[in-house]
């Protein structure tokens, strides 16, 4: 069985696919896995913490050059693995993930993962049993009691970790409620009132003033989080308080941004490091056929 | 609308530059050949999609589309915002008169730009203003590289429409559009005219009040006005011209050379320009290089790079009043009702790269008058043309 799994990693690692029975086999093996997960997490520093990937396979293997290979490096991933790029179709293997707002049968039928499945394995399968999976992702981490870390935000049915833990996270994501904005929301540097309208049309806006006490309250001193693209690759807000970690390099291929890492090391010291796309790693990928060439602009 | 231009041999003549086969620029012009295709289908394809799922109201579109596909939220957006903007523009201009004779020289108003045309799902108002539109001014409209656009079918159908309306592009371009005209009741209902007939090779169409006219953008005062003479163009009517994303495909001479031919020529002229700017920063920068994997190359973008400097390509050429805008101000100026409208239609998680993509294109209008009769003559001109931007 162990050497099944490291034959797929490899024939994954060279971008190229497994089979149907393949990932429903190892769908199965990562429920098992997942199931036993809590709502919340818990990670021992050292460890790195990622922002979005959104299947931009050639830039993940970038980040592991960047960052160091798994598994000597701790991994904790912030959700949105999947959609825009042209490689969702890949998993990382021993490594903390949480769930996402892409993470959902809606978004994916919207933003390519389904496209992508149907076009590379001829059926909506694969797509069936990665959501399945995707309902088993815990919704967040704590790393050493300290960092919380999430792939969206607050939300103002939450004000406490034990929360959280309530969940009943098996399931797609709401449209509304604690799981969906934990997903959604996005910190506002200009909120005065603490809870905004989001313009994405789920989650809330957060301000500094809901920030602060949530943080205090729970006893920890950071939100890492990601869910919005920073051209810099990461963005500390509210004292730094609570920072934003952007994964994805040249994301979409289209907005020449860098992307970052932030290495937690076990004295809980922060180091961020930024990183660059793989050369138009979607350029030159041609051993597996694509949905769609270069992006989209209007012309 | 797309790309009808790219530099390299001008295609003078009928014929697609592609067809010149004596040419070393052969190779280059199959190329921007290509390209020419390569957007317009781009642009289309993007239009479909946001008429499908209702973000727009276009029943003659889907003639020109083979095999529809759904495109990402941010493209259905934003295709969806360049269409009611230059829509608004068109409708207001087409609606706008000299009403009464105002003395006092009109002056631009500073948020003129706003979205203001009538959504897809009210029942249009046009109908009841039409007399008032058809008794009043005569007007032209002049479409600059209108690839497959289909404004002036949509419009003609909701009761809108000005004495003239010239579409000019490629020749290839063209003789595809004619072909679907020609054999389309839908289309050739809306035109009217039992004397519509096709011209030089089927790659132009002729009819009482729409004119598709094949040529070349980069030969503007030698090849493209005689034809619009001899299509019955009058330099003394209130003209409307359209470019949307055209001009920034040519060279900036040649582009000039178009708005400095309209500012010296006509009485009275409205000019509104859709295209990409900020070339400079991360998102333009990857903007220029992904699209020169598709071979699309934007000579116009670093003559004017910014709203500034579209605003000051009319102005300093003596145009009375310019204003340019982008399309984050675009869609910030949707009304609440019609924000929740679109929002309603899909979900739209691309809001940082919405804001990035949206920093790279804008609308800009300018418009001039001159005093060829009287004073009050071109008082009242600037008028009209000031309604047509004010909403």
């Amino acid at each position: 069985m162990g050497s099944d799994l490291d034959r797929q990693i490899q024939t994954l690692l060279q971008c190229k696919i497994i089979t149907e029975a393949e990932v429903k086999d190892l769908c199965l093996k990562a429920r098992e896995i997942l199931v036993e997960e809590s709502n919340v997490q818990r990670v021992d520093a050292p460890v790195t913490v990622c922002g979005d990937i959104h299947g931009q396979f050639h830039d993940l293997k970038e980040l592991f050059k960047v960052g160091g290979e798994c598994p000597k490096t701790n991994y904790l991933f912030m959700g949105d693995f999947v959609d825009r790029g042209h490689h969702s179709v890949r998993y990382p293997d021993r490594i903390t993930l949480i769930r996402g707002n892409h993470e959902s049968r809606q978004i994916t039928k919207v933003y390519g993962f389904y496209d992508e499945c149907f076009q590379k394995f001829g059926s909506a399968n694969v797509w069936r049993y990665c959501c399945e999976i995707f309902d088993y992702l815990s919704l967040s981490a704590i790393i050493d009691d300290r960092i919380f870390c999430v792939h969206g935000g607050l939300s103002p049915s939450i004000n406490t970790i034990d929360q959280i833990r309530t969940i009943d996270r098996m399931q797609e994501v709401p449209h509304n409620g604690a799981m969906c904005d934990l997903l959604w929301s996005d910190p506002d540097p200009d909120s005065c009132t603490g809870w905004g309208l989001s313009p994405r049309g789920a989650g809330f806006l957060f301000g500094e003033s809901v920030a602060k006490p949530f943080l205090h309250n729970n006893g920890l001193e950071l939100i890492a989080r990601a869910h919005q693209l920073v051209m810099e690759g990461y963005k500390l807000m509210f004292d730094e308080q609570v920072v934003t970690v952007w994964s994805a390099p040249n994301y979409c291929y289209r907005c020449g941004n860098v992307a970052a890492i932030l290495e937690v090391d076990s004295n809980l010291n922060r180091e961020y490091t930024i990183f660059k796309d793989s050369d138009r790693s979607s350029m030159n990928s041609r051993t597996t056929p694509q949905r769609e060439g270069p992006p989209d602009y209007f012309l | 609308m797309g790309g009808p231009a790219a530099p390299g041999a001008p295609g003078r003549g009928p014929f697609p530059p592609s067809m010149m086969h004596d040419e070393p620029q052969v190779a280059r012009d199959d190329v921007i050949k290509g390209t020419d295709d390569d957007a317009i289908i781009s642009k289309l394809y993007a239009a479909q999609s946001a008429v499908n799922l209702g973000y727009l109201d276009d029943p003659f579109v889907k003639h020109f589309v083979k095999r529809p596909s759904r495109r990402p939220p941010l493209i259905n957006r934003g295709s969806y915002l360049r269409t009611r903007s230059l829509d608004t523009f068109t409708e207001q201009f087409i609606k706008s008169d000299i009403t009464q004779s105002s003395t006092t020289t009109a002056t631009a108003p500073a948020s003129a730009t706003t979205l203001s045309a009538s959504t897809p799902t009210s029942t249009t108002t046009a109908t009841t203003t039409t007399p008032a539109a058809a008794a009043g001014i005569k007007k032209q409209i002049v479409s600059l590289g209108c690839g497959s656009d289909t404004r002036y079918f949509k419009f003609k159908a909701k009761g809108l429409s000005a004495h003239k309306y010239f579409e000019i592009d490629f020749p290839e371009s063209t003789a595809k559009k004619a072909v679907v005209i020609k054999k389309n009741k839908a289309f050739t209902d809306i035109i009217g005219d039992p004397d519509l007939k096709l011209g030089l090779g089927g790659t132009e169409l002729y009819s009482k009040d729409y004119c598709l006219l094949s040529g070349d953008l980069r030969d503007f005062t030698e090849s493209i006005v005689p034809k619009l003479n001899a299509q019955g163009f009058d330099t003394s009517l209130p003209t409307l011209f359209l470019s949307e994303c055209v001009l920034i495909y040519i060279q900036p001479g040649d582009s000039d050379a178009i708005v400095n031919w309209v500012g010296t020529n006509m009485d009275a002229s409205l000019f509104v320009v859709y295209e990409q700017i900020n070339p400079a920063d991360a998102f333009g920068a990857m903007m220029l290089r992904n699209l020169r994997t598709r071979q699309i190359e934007l000579p116009g973008i670093h003559a004017y790079p910014s709203l500034k400097s579209q605003e000051e390509r009319f102005t300093s050429r003596g145009w009375q009043a310019a204003h340019a805008v982008n399309m984050n101000k675009l869609h910030e100026s949707l009304s609440e009702q019609e924000m929740k409208r679109i929002s309603s239609l899909e979900i739209f998680d691309e809001v940082e790269e919405w804001q990035l993509l949206a920093d790279h294109y804008c609308v800009a209008w300018a418009y001039q008058a001159k005093p060829r009769q009287s004073e009050l003559h071109r008082a009242q001109l600037i008028h009209l043309l000031a309604n047509a931007v004010t909403s």
